[in-house]
């Protein structure tokens, strides 16, 4: 597993452990002063499916960073605008103000038909980031838009089916939506 | 801005994890330049192949003269990195490094939280993946399996009411890999139920060996219910406290010393420290 962690055996080992952590502490304190929008797509939160409390946890995992996390399904606009306009339209408009777009396809046509519909567009396309379970590979939209969208932007995670109980799935939409703060705090610009 | 590349995402990836940039710093520090240098300097259980493998495949890492070194992305990777504001003194290094484990044990994903779904529900879970067909091209398998089976009794000792032996059970069945992984695990699990029984599960696997992360799980949980005394009892009788005291002693023993003094157990601390002299 990618997340256990090295353990100093030597005292000289122990010693540029400590560097290394004051160095990567001092680069994870400015990157964490950018705070993201973030849509987390998937099944729906009433389901009791593994990868439906998986979306609840990173949701909430996301949040204790300090990013806005957000499910569509939380976003109540009351606009009269809105009224007429279709769950595609909103979601479509969502898609655009967000930082980043995590989406757990397992379980969930909902979440693969959003993908599908969005990651033609130039603007929402790598902004996405697409968890799916590697028996999922010999499929259509494995060799069309997610290989697409992987080639383009490596905007997706293939996962086995461990993955998902031991969290290498959360970690990995961690681990993105971290990668993006730190390029925007490189890059100084808060969008 | 304008919008990331995808080789700004593998460098920013890199950076993101503490694990991938751990190589990278050591490979360019020179302080680990083969893979056996480094399984002997931090131990053998650190996922190093995945790691170096995922970094060459990037481009941050290539083998030259049978050994590692960065590739002109991973210098510039490695550069990018902050440098510290200031010279820190040797405790607020420790004090620094405690932060981040402590932030990472809080978030830890080889411990599966089980708040949202209850104990029955983690056990209906555990079983159906075991009686999943087994695939024998995975060479994972048997692994996922054994963990699962372990994981499985922790969770149907607890339900039963035998959270005292969760903690011998796993001291003596459980491959050395998962110890940590599956005792944090079970504390969580009991913790969904209460705050005394998973108390107990921790004081149980004390009892058995002490580790630093299971410690800080315990000391939260004890300073709650206010048995912190009993924690320290724990600690005094248990099985591994010659090797905890031999830790306590050695020079890297520092970030050890330090958690005990943070979780207030300063004059277990010292009374460890004494009698090992």
């Amino acid at each position: 597993m990618k997340t256990v962690k090295a353990k100093p055996q030597t005292p000289e080992a122990e010693k540029e452990y400590v560097e290394f952590m004051k160095r990567y502490k001092a680069h994870a304190e400015a990157a964490n002063r950018v705070a993201l929008t973030i849509l987390v797509w998937g099944p729906s939160p009433d389901r009791t499916c593994p990868a439906a409390r998986k979306r609840k946890k990173i949701k909430e995992a996301l949040k204790e960073k300090g990013h806005n996390a957000l499910f569509s399904e939380d976003i109540k606009l009351k606009s009269v605008d809105l009224l007429d306009m279709s769950q595609k339209s909103k979601e479509h408009a969502q898609a655009k103000a967000a930082d980043l777009i995590i989406v757990l396809v397992e379980d969930s046509k909902g979440a693969l038909a959003e993908f599908h519909d969005f990651c033609g567009d130039p603007q929402i396309a790598p902004k996405m980031f697409v968890l799916v379970p590697r028996r999922f590979r010999k499929g259509y939209s494995a060799s069309g838009a997610l290989r697409d969208l992987a080639d383009a932007h490596g905007g997706v995670f293939w996962y086995g089916d461990d993955d998902l109980k031991r969290c290498k799935v959360c970690a990995k939409a961690i681990q993105r939506a971290q990668a993006l703060r730190l390029i925007r705090a490189q890059a100084g610009s808060f969008q | 801005m304008t919008k990331p590349s995808k080789t700004d995402w593998q460098i920013a990836e890199v950076l993101a994890d503490a694990n991938d940039s751990l190589v990278l710093w050591m490979i360019g520090r020179e302080f680990c330049v083969t893979p056996e240098a480094f399984r002997a300097q931090f131990g053998t259980t650190f996922p190093l192949n995945d790691i170096i493998e995922e970094l060459e495949e990037g481009g941050f890492v290539e083998e030259y003269d049978n050994k590692l070194r960065l590739t002109e992305r991973g210098t510039a990777t490695l550069a990018s990195m902050a440098p510290p504001e200031k010279k820190s003194s040797v405790s607020e290094l420790i004090a620094a490094d405690m932060g981040a484990r402590a932030a990472e044990t809080d978030l830890r994903e080889a411990t599966p939280s089980i708040a949202a779904a209850s104990i029955e529900d983690e056990i209906s879970a555990c079983i159906s993946e075991l009686k999943r067909p087994i695939d024998d091209a995975e060479s994972s398998e048997s692994d996922r399996r054994e963990y699962l089976l372990i994981r499985l009794n922790v969770l149907l000792l607890i339900q039963d009411g035998y959270s005292s032996f969760v903690g011998e059970f796993l001291g003596k069945v459980c491959a050395g890999e998962y110890q940590r992984s599956l005792a944090l695990f079970a504390i969580s699990a009991a913790r969904s139920r209460s705050l005394e029984e998973a108390f107990t599960v921790a004081l149980g696997i004390i009892a058995q060996f002490v580790d630093p992360e299971v410690l800080v799980e315990a000391s939260k949980l004890g300073a709650e219910l206010g048995r912190m005394n009993h924690l320290e009892i724990a600690i005094t009788t248990s099985r591994h406290v010659e090797p905890f005291r031999r830790l306590l002693r050695s020079a890297g023993g520092d970030w050890t010393r330090a958690l005990l003094v943070r979780i207030g157990l300063e004059e277990l601390e010292q009374t460890l420290a004494q009698e090992s002299e």
